[in-house]
Protein backbone atom coordinates (compact mmCIF):
# COMPACT_ATOMS: atom_id res chain seq x y z
CA UNK A 1 0.00 0.00 0.00
CA UNK A 2 0.97 3.29 -0.61
CA UNK A 3 1.80 5.68 2.13
CA UNK A 4 1.69 9.44 0.56
CA UNK A 5 0.37 12.69 1.52
CA UNK A 6 -2.20 13.88 -1.65
CA UNK A 7 -2.17 17.79 -1.97
CA UNK A 8 -5.24 18.77 -3.66
CA UNK A 9 -4.99 22.94 -3.44
CA UNK A 10 -8.98 24.26 -1.70
CA UNK A 11 -8.95 26.91 -5.27
CA UNK A 12 -7.91 24.42 -7.62
CA UNK A 13 -11.45 22.03 -6.58
CA UNK A 14 -13.25 25.25 -5.71
CA UNK A 15 -12.17 26.80 -9.27
CA UNK A 16 -13.38 23.67 -10.94
CA UNK A 17 -16.28 21.66 -9.21
CA UNK A 18 -18.77 23.34 -11.09
CA UNK A 19 -17.30 21.95 -14.18
CA UNK A 20 -18.61 18.84 -12.89
CA UNK A 21 -22.49 19.54 -12.98
CA UNK A 22 -24.39 17.08 -14.25
CA UNK A 23 -22.29 14.29 -15.29
CA UNK A 24 -21.65 10.77 -14.14
CA UNK A 25 -17.78 9.99 -13.29
CA UNK A 26 -17.70 5.97 -13.26
CA UNK A 27 -15.22 4.07 -14.25
CA UNK A 28 -14.38 0.36 -14.96
CA UNK A 29 -16.16 -3.07 -15.70
CA UNK A 30 -19.79 -3.56 -15.51
CA UNK A 31 -18.55 -6.84 -14.22
CA UNK A 32 -17.60 -7.06 -10.88
CA UNK A 33 -13.85 -7.75 -11.73
CA UNK A 34 -12.21 -8.53 -14.95
CA UNK A 35 -12.39 -12.03 -16.14
CA UNK A 36 -8.51 -12.41 -15.99
CA UNK A 37 -8.56 -11.28 -12.90
CA UNK A 38 -11.22 -12.90 -10.82
CA UNK A 39 -9.60 -14.86 -7.46
CA UNK A 40 -9.98 -18.25 -6.98
CA UNK A 41 -9.61 -19.31 -3.31
CA UNK A 42 -5.74 -20.55 -3.44
CA UNK A 43 -4.66 -24.03 -2.21
CA UNK A 44 -1.67 -24.78 0.64
CA UNK A 45 0.95 -25.05 -2.26
CA UNK A 46 -0.15 -21.93 -4.11
CA UNK A 47 0.00 -19.84 -0.72
CA UNK A 48 3.61 -20.92 -0.34
CA UNK A 49 4.66 -20.10 -3.93
CA UNK A 50 2.76 -16.79 -3.54
CA UNK A 51 4.97 -15.67 0.49
CA UNK A 52 7.84 -16.99 -2.25
CA UNK A 53 7.43 -14.92 -5.07
CA UNK A 54 6.94 -11.95 -2.48
CA UNK A 55 9.84 -12.03 -1.10
CA UNK A 56 11.20 -12.43 -4.96
CA UNK A 57 9.46 -9.37 -5.51
CA UNK A 58 11.05 -7.38 -2.67
CA UNK A 59 14.44 -9.32 -3.29
CA UNK A 60 14.44 -7.79 -7.01
CA UNK A 61 13.73 -4.51 -5.88
CA UNK A 62 16.22 -4.00 -2.97
CA UNK A 63 19.04 -6.02 -5.38
CA UNK A 64 17.79 -3.04 -8.08
CA UNK A 65 18.00 -0.35 -5.16
CA UNK A 66 21.29 -1.72 -3.64
CA UNK A 67 22.92 -1.18 -7.04
CA UNK A 68 21.02 2.42 -7.50
CA UNK A 69 18.98 1.16 -11.10
CA UNK A 70 15.56 2.39 -12.06
CA UNK A 71 13.75 -0.44 -12.86
CA UNK A 72 14.48 0.11 -16.99
CA UNK A 73 18.07 1.04 -16.09
CA UNK A 74 17.92 -3.08 -14.33
CA UNK A 75 15.97 -3.99 -17.40
CA UNK A 76 18.70 -3.34 -19.66
CA UNK A 77 21.45 -4.52 -17.97
CA UNK A 78 19.45 -7.93 -17.77
CA UNK A 79 17.98 -7.90 -20.87
CA UNK A 80 14.64 -8.52 -19.83
CA UNK A 81 11.39 -6.43 -20.11
CA UNK A 82 10.61 -3.28 -17.75
CA UNK A 83 6.75 -4.42 -17.80
CA UNK A 84 7.78 -7.79 -16.11
CA UNK A 85 10.46 -6.57 -13.71
CA UNK A 86 7.36 -4.02 -12.24
CA UNK A 87 4.66 -6.58 -11.76
CA UNK A 88 7.71 -9.11 -10.22
CA UNK A 89 8.71 -6.16 -7.70
CA UNK A 90 4.98 -5.52 -6.92
CA UNK A 91 2.51 -8.40 -7.72
CA UNK A 92 3.41 -11.76 -5.76
CA UNK A 93 0.63 -13.65 -8.27
CA UNK A 94 2.70 -13.02 -11.16
CA UNK A 95 4.82 -16.27 -12.21
CA UNK A 96 7.97 -14.81 -13.59
CA UNK A 97 9.26 -15.58 -17.14
CA UNK A 98 11.88 -18.27 -17.13
CA UNK A 99 14.46 -16.06 -19.36
CA UNK A 100 13.95 -12.33 -16.85
CA UNK A 101 14.73 -15.09 -14.07
CA UNK A 102 17.86 -16.37 -15.83
CA UNK A 103 18.10 -12.04 -17.03
CA UNK A 104 18.17 -11.46 -13.45
CA UNK A 105 20.52 -14.53 -11.97
CA UNK A 106 23.18 -12.91 -14.22
CA UNK A 107 22.76 -9.23 -13.63
CA UNK A 108 22.80 -9.81 -9.48
CA UNK A 109 25.92 -13.18 -9.83
CA UNK A 110 23.45 -15.47 -8.37
CA UNK A 111 23.01 -18.90 -9.47
CA UNK A 112 19.92 -19.64 -11.55
CA UNK A 113 18.51 -22.02 -9.69
CA UNK A 114 18.35 -20.59 -6.60
CA UNK A 115 16.78 -17.56 -7.93
CA UNK A 116 13.84 -20.31 -9.70
CA UNK A 117 13.31 -21.47 -6.61
CA UNK A 118 12.80 -17.60 -5.05
CA UNK A 119 10.54 -17.08 -7.84
CA UNK A 120 8.83 -20.26 -7.25
CA UNK A 121 9.58 -22.11 -10.34
CA UNK A 122 11.17 -24.21 -8.82
CA UNK A 123 10.16 -27.13 -6.32
CA UNK A 124 11.25 -26.53 -2.93
CA UNK A 125 9.43 -27.60 0.16
CA UNK A 126 12.16 -26.17 2.42
CA UNK A 127 10.14 -24.28 5.29
CA UNK A 128 13.12 -23.24 6.70
CA UNK A 129 13.30 -21.52 3.78
CA UNK A 130 9.72 -20.71 3.28
CA UNK A 131 10.17 -18.65 7.08
CA UNK A 132 12.89 -16.77 5.60
CA UNK A 133 10.92 -15.85 2.54
CA UNK A 134 8.04 -14.53 4.83
CA UNK A 135 10.44 -13.18 7.36
CA UNK A 136 12.40 -11.15 4.30
CA UNK A 137 9.06 -9.89 2.51
CA UNK A 138 7.99 -8.66 5.65
CA UNK A 139 11.55 -6.49 6.40
CA UNK A 140 11.37 -5.02 3.20
CA UNK A 141 9.78 -1.31 1.64
CA UNK A 142 10.01 -1.58 -2.19
CA UNK A 143 10.15 2.33 -2.01
CA UNK A 144 11.89 3.71 0.12
CA UNK A 145 15.56 3.94 0.11
CA UNK A 146 17.81 1.13 1.26
CA UNK A 147 17.98 1.13 4.96
CA UNK A 148 20.94 -0.60 6.76
CA UNK A 149 18.25 -3.20 7.96
CA UNK A 150 17.15 -4.05 4.67
CA UNK A 151 20.67 -4.44 3.51
CA UNK A 152 21.11 -7.01 6.74
CA UNK A 153 17.72 -8.36 5.68
CA UNK A 154 18.76 -8.64 2.34
CA UNK A 155 22.38 -10.84 2.89
CA UNK A 156 20.52 -12.86 5.60
CA UNK A 157 18.21 -14.18 3.10
CA UNK A 158 20.27 -14.49 0.48
CA UNK A 159 22.72 -16.57 2.43
CA UNK A 160 19.71 -18.81 3.84
CA UNK A 161 18.77 -19.45 -0.15
CA UNK A 162 22.48 -20.38 -0.81
CA UNK A 163 22.80 -22.46 1.91
CA UNK A 164 19.44 -23.80 1.13
CA UNK A 165 19.75 -24.39 -2.73
CA UNK A 166 23.39 -26.49 -1.88
CA UNK A 167 21.75 -29.17 -0.02
CA UNK A 168 19.77 -30.19 -3.08
CA UNK B 1 -2.44 4.55 5.93
CA UNK B 2 -2.27 7.89 4.77
CA UNK B 3 -5.35 10.97 5.37
CA UNK B 4 -4.73 13.93 3.31
CA UNK B 5 -7.22 17.06 3.71
CA UNK B 6 -9.21 17.35 0.28
CA UNK B 7 -12.27 19.98 -0.35
CA UNK B 8 -15.63 19.01 -1.96
CA UNK B 9 -18.20 21.42 -2.91
CA UNK B 10 -22.00 21.56 -1.76
CA UNK B 11 -23.88 22.38 -4.90
CA UNK B 12 -26.73 23.46 -2.97
CA UNK B 13 -24.72 26.58 -1.22
CA UNK B 14 -21.33 26.57 -3.41
CA UNK B 15 -19.04 26.66 -0.48
CA UNK B 16 -16.29 24.44 0.43
CA UNK B 17 -16.60 21.51 2.19
CA UNK B 18 -13.11 19.60 4.14
CA UNK B 19 -12.88 15.98 3.64
CA UNK B 20 -10.96 13.49 4.01
CA UNK B 21 -9.05 11.54 1.41
CA UNK B 22 -7.23 8.01 2.86
CA UNK B 23 -5.07 5.91 1.03
CA UNK B 24 -6.91 2.56 1.67
CA UNK B 25 -10.74 1.39 1.71
CA UNK B 26 -10.88 0.15 5.28
CA UNK B 27 -13.36 -1.67 6.99
CA UNK B 28 -14.99 1.22 8.65
CA UNK B 29 -15.32 2.98 5.59
CA UNK B 30 -16.54 -0.75 4.11
CA UNK B 31 -19.06 -0.11 6.97
CA UNK B 32 -20.11 3.48 5.92
CA UNK B 33 -21.09 1.71 2.61
CA UNK B 34 -23.32 -1.11 3.37
CA UNK B 35 -25.11 1.10 5.40
CA UNK B 36 -25.07 3.89 3.27
CA UNK B 37 -25.06 3.84 0.27
CA UNK B 38 -26.54 0.41 -0.24
CA UNK B 39 -29.71 1.26 1.18
CA UNK B 40 -29.78 4.33 -0.95
CA UNK B 41 -28.98 2.03 -4.33
CA UNK B 42 -31.58 -0.29 -3.43
CA UNK B 43 -34.32 2.80 -3.59
CA UNK B 44 -33.13 3.48 -6.71
CA UNK B 45 -33.05 0.17 -8.14
CA UNK B 46 -36.78 -0.52 -6.40
CA UNK B 47 -37.61 2.82 -8.39
CA UNK B 48 -36.17 1.89 -11.68
CA UNK B 49 -38.34 -1.34 -11.59
CA UNK B 50 -41.50 0.18 -11.07
CA UNK B 51 -40.43 2.59 -13.99
CA UNK B 52 -40.03 -0.44 -15.75
CA UNK B 53 -36.72 0.72 -17.16
CA UNK B 54 -34.96 -1.98 -19.39
CA UNK B 55 -32.21 -3.22 -16.94
CA UNK B 56 -29.55 -2.97 -19.92
CA UNK B 57 -30.46 1.12 -19.46
CA UNK B 58 -29.70 1.08 -15.46
CA UNK B 59 -26.66 2.66 -14.39
CA UNK B 60 -24.05 0.12 -15.19
CA UNK B 61 -22.32 -0.04 -11.65
CA UNK B 62 -25.09 0.05 -9.02
CA UNK B 63 -24.21 -3.33 -8.23
CA UNK B 64 -20.58 -3.26 -7.92
CA UNK B 65 -19.56 -4.69 -3.86
CA UNK B 66 -16.50 -2.70 -3.03
CA UNK B 67 -16.89 -5.12 -0.08
CA UNK B 68 -15.34 -7.61 -2.58
CA UNK B 69 -13.35 -5.31 -4.68
CA UNK B 70 -11.25 -4.49 -1.76
CA UNK B 71 -10.81 -7.90 -0.10
CA UNK B 72 -9.20 -9.17 -3.99
CA UNK B 73 -6.92 -6.30 -3.96
CA UNK B 74 -6.12 -6.02 -0.88
CA UNK B 75 -3.48 -9.42 -1.35
CA UNK B 76 -2.13 -7.54 -4.65
CA UNK B 77 0.80 -5.18 -4.30
CA UNK B 78 0.48 -3.39 -7.44
CA UNK B 79 -3.12 -2.19 -6.27
CA UNK B 80 -3.61 0.89 -4.32
CA UNK B 81 -6.90 1.96 -3.01
CA UNK B 82 -8.82 5.47 -1.98
CA UNK B 83 -11.97 6.59 -0.15
CA UNK B 84 -13.12 9.81 0.23
CA UNK B 85 -15.35 11.26 3.53
CA UNK B 86 -16.56 14.45 3.90
CA UNK B 87 -19.46 15.32 5.94
CA UNK B 88 -19.42 12.02 8.02
CA UNK B 89 -20.66 9.93 5.01
CA UNK B 90 -18.09 8.28 2.22
CA UNK B 91 -18.45 10.20 -1.04
CA UNK B 92 -16.10 8.27 -3.47
CA UNK B 93 -14.25 4.99 -3.76
CA UNK B 94 -11.55 4.28 -6.18
CA UNK B 95 -9.24 1.13 -6.98
CA UNK B 96 -6.24 2.09 -8.82
CA UNK B 97 -3.36 -0.44 -10.16
CA UNK B 98 0.33 0.41 -11.17
CA UNK B 99 1.62 -2.29 -13.34
CA UNK B 100 -0.31 -1.22 -16.89
CA UNK B 101 1.02 0.61 -19.70
CA UNK B 102 -0.03 3.65 -22.18
CA UNK B 103 -1.85 2.75 -25.51
CA UNK B 104 -1.55 6.34 -26.67
CA UNK B 105 1.18 6.35 -29.58
CA UNK B 106 2.98 9.61 -27.86
CA UNK B 107 3.43 7.56 -24.77
CA UNK B 108 2.89 3.87 -26.10
CA UNK B 109 4.28 1.49 -23.40
CA UNK B 110 5.19 3.69 -20.66
CA UNK B 111 3.69 3.05 -17.17
CA UNK B 112 0.63 4.37 -16.12
CA UNK B 113 -1.74 4.55 -12.95
CA UNK B 114 -4.38 2.74 -14.31
CA UNK B 115 -8.18 3.73 -12.86
CA UNK B 116 -9.90 -0.10 -12.04
CA UNK B 117 -12.95 0.99 -10.89
CA UNK B 118 -14.07 4.43 -9.44
CA UNK B 119 -17.47 5.52 -8.15
CA UNK B 120 -18.87 8.37 -6.31
CA UNK B 121 -21.99 8.45 -3.72
CA UNK B 122 -25.41 7.55 -5.15
CA UNK B 123 -26.68 10.87 -3.52
CA UNK B 124 -23.68 12.81 -5.71
CA UNK B 125 -25.08 11.23 -9.09
CA UNK B 126 -27.02 13.34 -11.29
CA UNK B 127 -28.44 10.36 -13.24
CA UNK B 128 -30.43 8.74 -10.06
CA UNK B 129 -30.34 11.77 -7.54
CA UNK B 130 -32.56 14.50 -8.28
CA UNK B 131 -30.49 17.05 -6.11
CA UNK B 132 -26.62 15.63 -5.75
CA UNK B 133 -25.26 16.98 -3.10
CA UNK B 134 -21.67 17.42 -3.30
CA UNK B 135 -19.54 18.30 -6.60
CA UNK B 136 -15.85 17.64 -7.39
CA UNK B 137 -15.90 13.84 -6.03
CA UNK B 138 -14.42 12.62 -9.81
CA UNK B 139 -11.57 15.60 -10.07
CA UNK B 140 -10.89 14.84 -6.73
CA UNK B 141 -10.28 11.44 -7.54
CA UNK B 142 -8.82 12.14 -10.98
CA UNK B 143 -6.41 14.38 -9.37
CA UNK B 144 -5.68 11.85 -6.40
CA UNK B 145 -4.50 9.36 -9.88
CA UNK B 146 -2.59 11.87 -11.59
CA UNK B 147 -0.37 12.61 -8.28
CA UNK B 148 0.09 8.85 -7.55
CA UNK B 149 1.24 8.21 -11.39
CA UNK B 150 3.47 11.40 -10.16
CA UNK B 151 4.53 9.40 -6.96
CA UNK B 152 5.39 6.25 -9.12
CA UNK B 153 7.24 8.56 -11.62
CA UNK B 154 4.94 8.07 -14.35
CA UNK B 155 4.67 11.74 -14.65
CA UNK B 156 0.47 12.20 -14.31
CA UNK B 157 -0.05 9.01 -17.27
CA UNK B 158 -3.66 7.75 -16.38
CA UNK B 159 -5.45 5.40 -18.41
CA UNK B 160 -9.31 4.34 -17.61
CA UNK B 161 -12.33 2.49 -19.09
CA UNK B 162 -15.29 4.72 -18.82
CA UNK B 163 -18.69 4.26 -18.22
CA UNK B 164 -20.76 5.00 -21.08
CA UNK B 165 -22.80 7.81 -19.35
CA UNK B 166 -19.40 8.85 -17.73
CA UNK B 167 -17.22 9.85 -21.28
CA UNK B 168 -18.20 13.16 -21.08
CA UNK B 169 -16.57 14.12 -17.94
CA UNK B 170 -13.21 12.12 -19.23
CA UNK B 171 -13.50 13.98 -22.30
CA UNK B 172 -14.09 17.60 -21.37
CA UNK B 173 -13.41 18.12 -17.86
CA UNK B 174 -10.53 15.72 -17.58
CA UNK B 175 -9.43 16.68 -21.11
CA UNK B 176 -8.36 13.30 -21.88
CA UNK B 177 -8.04 11.64 -24.85
CA UNK B 178 -10.78 8.87 -26.08
CA UNK B 179 -9.10 6.15 -27.63
CA UNK B 180 -12.23 4.41 -28.62
CA UNK B 181 -14.26 1.44 -27.54
CA UNK B 182 -12.18 -1.35 -26.42
CA UNK B 183 -13.26 -4.87 -28.37
CA UNK B 184 -11.25 -6.53 -25.24
CA UNK B 185 -13.10 -4.37 -22.51
CA UNK B 186 -17.12 -5.18 -22.70
CA UNK B 187 -16.81 -2.16 -25.57
CA UNK B 188 -15.83 0.51 -22.83
CA UNK B 189 -14.17 3.49 -24.00
CA UNK B 190 -10.93 3.83 -23.04
CA UNK B 191 -9.09 6.71 -22.36
CA UNK B 192 -5.77 8.13 -21.65
CA UNK B 193 -4.46 11.35 -19.83
CA UNK B 194 -0.48 12.80 -20.87
CA UNK B 195 1.58 14.70 -19.09
CA UNK B 196 0.63 17.60 -20.62
CA UNK B 197 -2.92 16.77 -20.01
CA UNK B 198 -2.51 16.11 -16.47
CA UNK B 199 -0.03 19.45 -15.91
CA UNK B 200 -3.36 21.09 -17.91
CA UNK B 201 -5.96 19.21 -15.52
CA UNK B 202 -4.23 20.04 -12.44
CA UNK B 203 -3.17 23.99 -12.94
CA UNK B 204 -5.12 26.50 -10.99
CA UNK B 205 -7.00 28.97 -13.62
Amino acid sequence: MSVMKINIPKEWILNRASREEGLEIGAGSPRQLAQSEVSRPPAPEDIVRIEQRLSFGHFVALMRRKSGWTVQQLAQRADVDAGELLVIEKDPYHEAELSTVHGLARTFNVPPRHLMKMAGLADNRSSRLAEAAVSFAASADPVAPLSESEEVALQTYLKVVLEESDKK
Amino acid sequence: MEKSVVHLERRKTGEAIAGELCDDITDEHLELWRTTWLPHVDEVVARLKQQRVPIDKWPQDLHWKWDEKTAWSRGRLAFQRYSLVCDGALQGLMLLSVTKFARLQSQFGKHLAYVEFVATAPWNRPDISAEPVFRGVGQVLVRTAIEVSRSESFHGRVGLHSLPQACRFYREVCGMTDLGPDPKYEGLVYFEMTEAQAAAFCRVD
